[in-house]
This record gives structure tokens, sequence and C-alpha cells, in this order.
């Protein structure tokens, strides 16, 4: 007979995500995640937040935004209502919506496997995840992609690392 | 004599809802018959002419202003100066929503606390299953994408006058 233990509670995992959110908007660390993005639109005075992280897997779209407002109410309670747009996305799903057009990609070709391998770790470590189309590291802005660069090369030196764009469809406007 | 179809008619608000509404009847139709994956082209559709009419009517046109290709293209090119991260493409039903969103902001009269937020999340969630593309596909839909996107537009249809 199988093992089945009890699931966490969704009222838990949401005070989980809550509490690990709020320690990140708190004291933001330079990497991993989650990554959030604060847009001020000065004019209005108000506040566009897009939280990319992973572990909003098992939640849907609104209540990760949920999360987000309660966290931001909580940790910086003069934003209340301020908040026009509040979205929780994993990283596929910020790609797939355009947010992250800068990949960094290995030339690994010919590469023997232990610097393969060296490779793919190292781009872990930066952040990477395992997606349909291989290992994908991807960021939102050049200068992020360009940091993650620097630390790449020092990780693994050599020619092995590229930084791409990827291009919006031509609009048929 | 007729101009050939697809010259009738003008792109102005008031056309975008009906079509809308049509495309939405349409999508329902195909869904009672089991025709899920155009269905859920329809269901797309419909949402993403109701997210753009309330972008424009946000933006301060009138109801039968024409709307130029130019005018849609100035749309989707202040992106950055109304707070959004990525500029929304033709068919980005989010993108869109979060341009209607945040164009509301500089009305006089904005939307309920938490409406626009609903707006976009729901548009995101369709947009993370629907593209424009679809209709190349064969391929069947499952029944869970099914349901999200038929509630998803069944929201917006009934929501859709107070997003105007």
């Amino acid at each position: 007979m199988p093992l089945i233990r009890n699931g966490t509670t969704k009222a838990s995992q949401t005070l989980a995500l809550q509490q690990e959110l709020a320690s990140e908007l708190r004291d933001p660390r330079s990497a991993g995640e989650p990554t959030v993005y604060e847009n001020r639109i000065a004019q209005t005075d108000r506040f566009h937040v897009v939280v990319i992280w992973d572990k909003w897997a098992s939640l849907p779209l609104q209540a990760r935004s949920r999360v987000i407002l309660d966290t931001y109410e909580d940790v910086f309670p003069e934003k209340t209502g301020k908040i026009t747009i509040a979205m929780g996305l994993r990283k596929p799903e910020a790609v797939s919506m355009g947010f992250l057009p800068y990949a960094i990609v290995p030339v690994i070709q010919g590469a023997e496997e232990p610097i393969r391998q060296k490779i793919l770790d190292a781009m872990r470590g930066e952040g990477a995840w395992d997606g349909g189309h291989g290992t994908e590291l991807r960021f939102r802005t050049i200068d992020e992609a360009e940091q993650s660069f620097a630390r790449l090369q020092v990780a693994v030196p050599g020619p092995f690392w590229t930084i791409a764009q990827e291009l919006a469809t031509i609009p048929e406007l | 004599m007729f101009l050939p179809l697809h010259q009738r008619g003008f792109d102005t608000i008031e056309e975008f809802r009906a079509a809308a509404m049509g495309r939405y009847e349409d999508a329902r139709r195909l869904h009672r018959r089991s025709r899920d994956l155009g269905a859920i082209y329809l269901f797309g559709y419909a949402v993403e002419m109701l997210v753009k009419a309330a972008y424009f009517h946000n933006a301060g046109f009138l109801r039968a202003r024409t709307i130029s290709k130019a005018d849609r293209k100035a749309a989707a090119q202040i992106w950055s100066t109304l707070g959004l991260l990525a500029e929304p493409g033709q068919h980005d039903i989010a993108g869109w929503a979060s341009l209607a969103v945040a164009a509301r902001v500089t009305c006089a009269i904005e939307y309920p606390l938490g409406f626009g937020n609903e707006i976009v999340t729901r548009a995101s969630s369709l947009y993370l299953i629907w593209r424009e593309t679809l209709r190349y596909r064969a391929t069947q839909p499952l029944g869970r994408e099914v349901r999200e996107i038929r509630s998803i537009a069944d929201w917006f249809m009934l929501n859709g006058d107070r997003m105007f």
C-alpha cells in the first residue's frame, strides 16, 4: 500500500509564501528568487508589481496576486491601495509573456563532459531552469544579463557564453 | 454594390464590443458541440476585443471614433510610460489588459479597488493558455483548459460593462 501523508494545506502554503516574500522585500538579496519588479508610475503615484518565482506553481494567478497584495500591505503599508497590478509568474510563464527577453545561451557543442556539466551547474547557480528547450537562463534587462554573464565568465572561463535577445514578432498593426 | 466583406464596418470601440459579444456567442455554440479548440480560439478573441476596446475607452477615444492602425501602434508604444514591463504584441491579451487598467488610472473615474488587478490576472490566466496561432493547430485541448478559458470569457462578458 502506498504511504500517503497529509499534504500542506493551501492556507499554510500561502502563509509560507507570504513570509518568504516579506523577508525578500525587507532584505532583498542580490540573486536568487523571488525576483520582484516594482514599477512606480510617477504621474499617478501607483505601482505595478511583478514577482517572478517558481514557488508559485501550486497557486492560480489570482491567489498569487492576493499573496503579493497582502504581503505589500504588511511590509509597505504606505503603498496599500496604490498597487494597480500585482502579478505572480513562474519563470516559464514570464518568458511566455515576454517579460524576460534576454537569454544567456551556452555554447557547449564540442565541449567535453566535465566542462558541459560545469557550465550547466554554473547556469543553475544563476537561476537557470530546465524547460522544454533545455536549460534556460533569462533576464528582463540587458544589464541583468551582463552582470550574470560576468559571473559566469569567472565561474567557467572560456568562449562558452553568449547573450541573446528574443525579438518580439513583427507586429501587423 | 457591396464592398468586399473585409472592408465593411469600422474599427471602433462600439464595433469591438459588438464583435466581442458575437465571437463569444459563436464560441459558446462551438463549446456546446464539443468543438473545443475552435471554442477556445473564439473565447480568446472575444476577450481580446473587449480589453482593447476598454483600453481605447480609457485612453479617451469616443465610442464611434475610428481606431486606426497608427492608434493601435501608438497604444502599444506607451507601455513603459504606463509602467508595463514589456511592450504588448498585437494579440497579447494580458498586455492589452494591463494597458487598459494602467490607462484607467489617469481617468477621472477609476476602477473600484482591485477590479483592475482582477482584469489583468484573469486576462493573464487566459493568455498563458491562448495564442492566436491556435488557428493553425489540430491539437485537442484538455478539459481543464477549456473550462478555464470558458470561465474567464464568461467573467469578462459578465463584467464587460464595468470596464467602460
